[in-house]
């Protein structure tokens, strides 16, 4: 959609808040999903065009699926639930990103950095491409549960 | 993550004639897809693809006229 006014700010963070939500063991309103805002940025400069992107990333968090602090019913199986598949795949796809990271770092200092191809498939690792092996200025906010069980933030 | 380089660098300006090719090429082949026809939920992908590029397309024709 094109942002031209504040009213169009409102109806696409109204479209974001329309995203799943489904209560867990851990947590009564946990995202059902990775949330990704794309802003693409144009300005005019004499004759050319600069584009840039913004991009949002709210990405779903890893779940446990054993012990005492599993996010889902430990007595059935976790595909037996829509709940259950969510966690597999959240945890597939942040364990993708985590390789891409590492792999990322390892390269950062090599002229032409690359991605594994099996990985740069994926669309979140496509998408944070920029930050991983391109000029992209990333930030990162995490959340997480601590050994007491409150939710602290990081910076 | 933090071994990362994360140096911000500044993306090229390009020519607004080049860009605007570029972007009602793209909108022409995905308009010619849509209009094709696609199985199940990439209909659905595509169609947004063509809302994306008619807006680049619409956004570069007015910053030419600027």
């Amino acid at each position: 959609m094109e942002l031209t006014c504040a009213a169009d700010v409102v109806k696409l963070a109204a479209a974001v808040e329309t995203r799943l939500t489904r209560g867990t063991k851990m947590n009564d309103t946990s995202s059902r999903s990775h949330c990704v805002v794309v802003l693409k940025l144009t300005v005019l400069e004499g004759g050319s065009v600069r584009t840039s992107r913004l991009q949002f990333f709210d990405l779903m968090g890893s779940e446990r699926f054993v012990g005492q602090k599993a996010a889902h019913d430990t007595s059935q199986s976790s595909k037996a639930t829509m709940g259950g598949w969510e966690g597999i795949f959240s945890n597939l796809s942040l364990m993708a990103l985590y390789s891409c990271i590492e792999l990322a770092a390892k390269n950062c200092k090599k002229k032409n950095p690359k991605l594994d191809k099996s990985m740069i498939g994926m669309l979140l690792t496509k998408l944070l491409t920029g930050s991983l092996i391109g000029s992209a200025l990333t930030g990162m906010i995490t959340a997480y549960l601590s050994r007491h069980g409150t939710a602290k933030r990081l910076t | 993550m933090s071994t990362l380089l994360n140096k911000a660098e500044l993306q090229p300006a390009k020519p607004i004639e080049e860009l605007l090719a570029a972007a009602q090429k793209k909108h022409a082949e995905a308009a010619a897809v849509v209009a094709k026809g696609v199985v199940g939920k990439y209909q659905a992908a595509r169609e947004a693809q063509v809302r994306a590029y008619a807006q680049e397309v619409n956004v570069l024709e007015g910053l030419q006229t600027v």
